[in-house]
C-alpha cells in the first residue's frame, strides 16, 4: 500500500435520478486506500448505481465524486483510474486470454514486450499461467471470473470495481474464489469496492460494509459493527436471521412484549435501544437465532427465561436450527451450533419442552414503524435455507 | 426400421419424390444452362451434339465483354464500399437510439427493397435529368447504392441487436475512447454482418438490369451486355458466360458463408459451462 493515505473514494451528497425516480439520494461516502469496501443491499437498493457512478458509467443529477482527491464526476470512464470487474465478466469473445489481459495497456500504447510481460504475470497471480492463447469460450466460469479480475488489475488502477462477480458461480466454487479474492487483493494492496447482495459474502471478505437499502446509506462499519450493533431493524434484519417480537415501551424505558406469555407481556425488559425510545412508543424487539439459547432445565441465574415445546429441529450440519413454540402458540428460531462440546444430541427430542433465554444485551429494540418489510405479523421469524 | 408399416414408408416415397421434383424445379433450368454451354452446336437445345468448351474460347476474344464486365466490377465494388459503410453507419441509429418517429423511420429504410427497380429507374431517371447530372458510371452506381442500401442495413443491424453492449463499457473501462471502441471491439465483433452485407450488395449490383438500363450512359454492364446478345436469338456464348457467373457466384455464396459461419455467435457462443 502507498503511503498516502489520503481517501481512494469519496462522495459528498452524490445523487441520482432517473426521471422522476430517485435511485440515489444524497450519499456521503469515504472508501479509503487499501480497503476492501463492500456495498451490500436487496436488488434496488443503490449499489450498482454507486458502483457506475464512480466507474464513470452514470452522471451524478448531485454532489461530488473524488477519486484520490481529484473530481472526477463527469471524467468519462476511459479517463478514470478505475477498472471494473462486470458481472457477466464483458472478456471481448475475439480476443484470446492474453489479448483479453493486455487490453488496458494496448490501450495506454504500452509497448508489446512490456505488455505481454505484464499480462503473463497477472495471468500467473490468478493462477492461470498457459491459458493466454485460449480463447474466453474454451473456459469455465471460474476461469473467465480469473481473467476479467486479470484484464482489470493489470491496469493497476486506483480502484477496481466488482460489480457481484461470484453471482454466476456455484456455491463451492464461489467460497473458492472468496479466498482468492482476498488473498489477490492483499498482495496486489488495491482498493476493491464489490457490490453483493450476498450477506454472507460480504461479511467474509469486506475490511468495511455499507449497507443500503431504497437508495440510502443505512450503516457503513466494519462486519462485526455491522453484525453485533445494527444502527436500525432495517440493517438488523438483513444481515443474518432474526426472531421479531412486537412489543410497547412502559414508563420506565423498558419494553414489554405482548408478543411473549406472562409475566412479559407485563413487566418491562431492559434492552439496549429501548431507553431511547419515549413512553408508549410501540417498538419490537430483535434478537438473533443463534443468540437465543437453550437448555433442558431451568437456568436460575439467567436474567430471564421462558418455557416452550421444542416444535421442530432441522439438522444442517454445522448449526441445528431448532422451531420453539411458546405457551401462548408464538414461535421462536433458534440456532445451535454443533460444535465438540456441546452438539444437537444434548437437545432434548422434538414435542418435549425445553428452557429458553438470552442475554439482554444481545438483543435490539427499533420503533416498530421504521421497518420496512415484514409488518404484517406480529411475531415472525425469518430465516436463510 | 424397413418394412414394418407399408404405408408409412409409401407416405414417405412420395415426400421424397416431391422434395426430388421441388430441387428439379429450383436447378434443373440452370442445369441444362450449364449443359448446353458445352454444347457443339449453334442453337442450345436438345440433342447433345458434342462436347466443346469453344463457347468459352469465344468469350476470351470478346473485347466489348471483357470492357462491359470491367465496368460491372467497377461499379459494383462502388456500390458495396458505400452502401456497406453507409449501412452500418445507418444501423446504429436505427438500432441503439431511441427517438421520434423510430418506427417510421425503420419502415421507410427497408421501402426501397419493395419498390419495383422499373419504377426507382424512371424516378432515378427524371431526377437526374431535373438536377442535370448526366448519365454515366456515377449515375449507375448511384441508383445501385439507393436500391442496395436497405439490404446492407438489415444485415448490419441484425448483427447489432445480438451485441452485448457490456462489451463496449468494457472497452471504455479499459481506457479505450468512443473511436478505438469501435475499432478494437464493436467492428470485429459485427465483421461477419458486414461482410455478408457487402457480398449481397456486390451480387445484387452485379445482376442489376432495369435500373442500370434506364441510368447509364455510353457504358454499359455486363447484364446490359447479355441483354443486346439475346435480342439476336440466345448465343451460346451466353450459356457459357452464364456459367462462368454462376461458378463465381458459387464461390462468393461458399467465401461468405464461410465468413459468416467463423464468427457465428461469436459474441454469444458459450460453449462450456454456461
Amino acid at each position: 500500500m502507498s503511503g498516502n493515505q489520503g481517501p481512494a473514494v469519496q462522495l459528498r451528497g452524490v445523487a441520482k435520478r432517473f426521471g422522476s425516480t430517485t435511485a440515489l439520494h444524497a450519499l456521503d461516502l469515504t472508501i479509503r486506500k487499501g480497503e476492501f469496501f463492500s456495498l451490500l443491499g436487496p436488488s434496488g437498493c443503490g449499489k450498482t448505481t454507486t458502483l457506475n457512478l464512480i466507474g464513470g458509467f452514470e452522471l451524478p443529477s448531485a454532489g461530488e465524486l473524488l477519486i484520490d482527491g481529484q473530481p472526477v464526476a463527469h471524467t468519462p470512464p476511459y479517463r478514470r483510474p478505475v477498472n471494473t470487474v462486470f458481472q457477466n465478466y464483458a472478456l471481448f469473445p475475439h480476443l484470446s486470454v492474453a489479448q483479453n489481459v493486455e487490453f488496458g495497456l494496448r490501450m495506454k500504447d504500452v509497448p508489446q514486450a512490456q505488455r505481454r510481460q505484464a499480462a503473463a504475470d497477472m495471468l500467473r497471480l490468478v493462477s492461470l499461467d498457459g491459458y493466454g492463447d485460449r480463447r474466453p469460450a474454451q473456459l469455465s466460469g471460474g476461469q473467465r471470473q480469473r481473467v476479467a479480475l486479470a484484464r482489470a488489475l493489470v491496469n493497476r488502477p486506483s480502484v477496481l470495481l466488482l460489480d457481484e462477480p461470484l453471482g454466476a458461480l456455484d456455491l463451492k466454487l464461489r467460497k473458492q474464489m472468496q479466498a482468492e479474492l482476498m488473498r489477490i487483493q492483499r498482495q496486489v494492496g488495491i482498493t476493491f469496492v464489490y457490490v453483493t447482495h450476498d450477506q454472507e459474502e460480504a461479511l467474509a471478505m469486506s475490511d468495511r460494509i455499507a449497507v443500503m437499502d431504497q437508495g440510502r446509506l443505512l450503516q457503513v462499519g466494519t462486519p462485526a459493527e455491522i453484525y453485533d450493533t445494527p444502527a436500525n431493524r432495517t440493517v438488523f434484519e438483513f444481515i443474518g436471521s432474526v426472531n421479531v417480537l412486537a412489543g410497547r415501551i412502559d414508563a420506565l424505558g423498558a419494553i414489554t412484549l405482548a408478543d411473549l406469555p406472562a409475566p412479559f407481556n407485563q413487566t418491562g425488559l431492559q434492552v439496549p435501544g429501548a431507553e431511547a425510545l419515549a413512553a408508549g412508543t410501540a417498538a419490537v424487539l430483535l434478537i438473533r437465532p443463534e443468540r437465543v439459547r437453550l437448555a433442558a432445565t431451568a437456568r436460575p441465574e439467567a436474567a430471564f427465561r421462558l418455557s416452550g415445546v421444542l416444535a421442530k429441529v432441522a439438522h444442517l450440519g454445522l448449526v441445528t436450527h431448532c422451531t420453539l413454540r411458546l405457551d401462548n402458540g408464538a414461535e421462536l428460531l433458534a440456532f445451535q451450533l454443533n460444535s465438540a462440546d456441546r452438539s444437537a444430541t444434548d437437545l432434548p427430542a422434538e414435542g418435549q419442552r425445553i428452557w429458553l433465554w438470552w442475554d439482554p444485551s444481545d438483543a435490539r429494540v427499533y420503533p416498530a414503524q421504521a421497518a420496512s418489510a415484514s409488518d404484517g405479523a406480529p411475531l415472525s421469524a425469518s430465516c436463510d435455507p | 426400421m424397413s418394412g414394418r408399416a407399408a404405408p408409412a414408408s409409401l407416405g414417405r416415397s412420395a415426400l421424397i419424390a416431391y422434395g426430388v421434383l421441388g430441387f428439379g424445379f429450383l436447378y434443373l433450368p440452370i442445369f441444362f444452362l450449364v449443359l448446353f454451354s458445352f454444347n457443339d452446336y449453334i442453337i442450345p437445345s436438345l440433342p447433345f451434339r458434342g462436347f466443346t468448351l469453344q463457347w468459352y474460347r469465344e468469350l476470351s476474344y470478346d473485347f466489348v465483354l471483357h470492357e462491359a464486365l470491367l465496368n460491372s466490377l467497377f461499379i459494383a465494388g462502388c456500390t458495396t464500399v458505400i452502401s456497406t459503410v453507409l449501412g452500418t453507419a445507418a444501423a446504429f441509429p436505427l438500432v441503439r437510439c431511441s427517438y421520434r418517429f423510430k418506427r417510421a423511420s425503420r419502415l421507410l429504410v427497408v421501402l426501397p427493397m419493395i419498390i419495383p427497380h422499373f419504377l426507382m429507374g424512371v424516378a432515378l431517371l427524371l431526377l437526374f435529368s431535373f438536377v442535370k447530372l448526366p448519365l454515366s458510371r456515377l449515375t449507375i452506381i448511384l441508383g445501385h447504392v439507393v436500391f442496395t442500401l436497405p439490404f446492407a442495413i438489415l444485415i448490419v443491424s441484425t448483427r447489432l441487436y445480438g451485441f452485448d453492449r457490456t462489451l463496449e463499457r468494457a472497452a471504455s473501462d479499459l481506457g479505450a475512447n468512443p473511436a478505438r471502441t469501435f475499432w478494437h471491439v464493436t467492428l470485429p465483433l459485427i465483421m461477419p454482418g458486414v461482410v455478408g452485407a457487402a457480398l449481397l450488395v456486390f451480387t445484387l449490383s452485379m445482376d442489376e438490369f432495369l435500373i442500370t438500363y434506364f441510368v447509364s450512359g455510353q457504358k454499359g454492364t455486363l447484364t446490359m451486355y447479355i441483354w443486346s446478345l439475346l435480342k439476336d436469338g440466345i448465343a451460346p456464348r451466353v450459356n457459357a458466360l452464364a456459367s462462368v457467373l454462376l461458378a463465381a457466384s458459387f464461390a462468393l455464396l461458399l467465401f461468405g458463408a464461410w465468413v459468416l459461419d467463423r464468427g457465428a455467435g461469436a459474441p454469444g457462443r458459450r460453449s462450456r459451462s454456461a
